[in-house]
């Protein structure tokens, strides 16, 4: 049986370094301006649950997924690709493929370089793969097109205008987390995303 | 409070707050019953029709009103 939030939901798999933080937040921004519900494996504090249990779950409730295969490289210690964004992408490539009530998933598929991705899953080919060029400006133009590609839900606003209102956010940010007694660093994936549908409630019209 | 124009020149004052749009049409839904009152034809939003935000459904360590009471304190200082 779906997850009752199977329609709004958008599995984000992204990297969590500081380096990808402007991407993934600008995307999580988008994600909320656009009317649907980010979902992430760093949402849930549990950590009882094992990993990978707790991102199939998050996959098989969400219909929409975003997947960052850009820092698929070399890690600096070990000198071994980093996979856990390709992994997951091929959970959801499974469970679009076989679980009967989810094969109208759809994924976006982001990586750094036009047909980089060819070098290390060349399977993929024949996927739409994207590039955001670690841009948060393009990723977010890219969120909000394939969204409103993908539901058909109309009203959802420009890619430009959902940056000028995240720009908005950036900048009001830092006081918000002041009145917290917090710093922008200490908000938890779910408090980020929660202080984001706030901040976009309060200017509605 | 929405109120409409006197001098009639097709313009609402303020928002519609009873309304919102869901699905993917334009539906305006009355939010104390929860059903559907209208539907546009065309792609167009209703005018002063407010957009649904979804809120995260996950529990929060600082607390929801705090983080609205922080919120709500920033903006209505920049208004």
């Amino acid at each position: 049986m779906r997850h009752e939030e199977y329609e709004q939901n958008v599995f984000i798999n992204c990297p969590f370094d500081t380096e990808y933080a402007s991407i993934f937040e600008a995307i999580v921004f988008a994600v909320n301006d656009a009317g649907f519900r980010p979902k992430c494996a760093r949402e849930r504090l549990d950590s009882s649950q094992v990993r990978l249990e707790k991102i199939a779950d998050l996959i098989s409730a969400s219909r929409y997924s975003i997947h960052d295969l850009s820092r698929t490289e070399l890690d600096h210690v070990n000198a071994l690709p980093r996979f856990n964004m390709p992994l997951e992408l091929g959970i959801d490539l499974g469970c679009k493929k076989f679980h009967p009530e989810c094969s109208d998933k759809s994924l976006l598929i982001f990586d750094s370089e036009q047909y980089r991705f060819q070098k290390f899953v060349s399977d993929l080919g024949g996927q739409d793969i994207h590039q955001h060029s670690n841009s948060p400006k393009v990723a977010v133009t890219r969120v909000r097109n394939w969204l409103r590609t993908e539901s058909g839900k109309s009203g959802i606003p420009s890619g430009a205008a959902i940056y000028a209102r995240y720009e908005g956010f950036r900048s009001d940010l830092p006081e918000i987390c002041a009145e917290l007694n917090l710093d922008v660093g200490d908000l938890t994936f779910a408090d980020f995303s929660y202080t984001i549908a706030r901040w976009l409630n309060a200017h509605q019209p | 409070m929405a109120k409409n124009n006197s001098s009639a020149d097709g313009h609402r004052k303020g928002a519609l707050r009873d309304r919102s749009p869901v699905n993917g049409a334009w539906e305006k839904r009355d939010v104390s019953t929860g059903r559907f009152v209208d539907t546009k034809s065309d792609s167009a939003p209703f005018k002063g029709v407010r957009r649904e935000i979804l809120f995260p459904t996950e529990p929060s360590t600082i607390g929801h009103k705090k983080i609205d009471r922080a919120v709500d304190r920033v903006v209505s200082r920049k208004k």
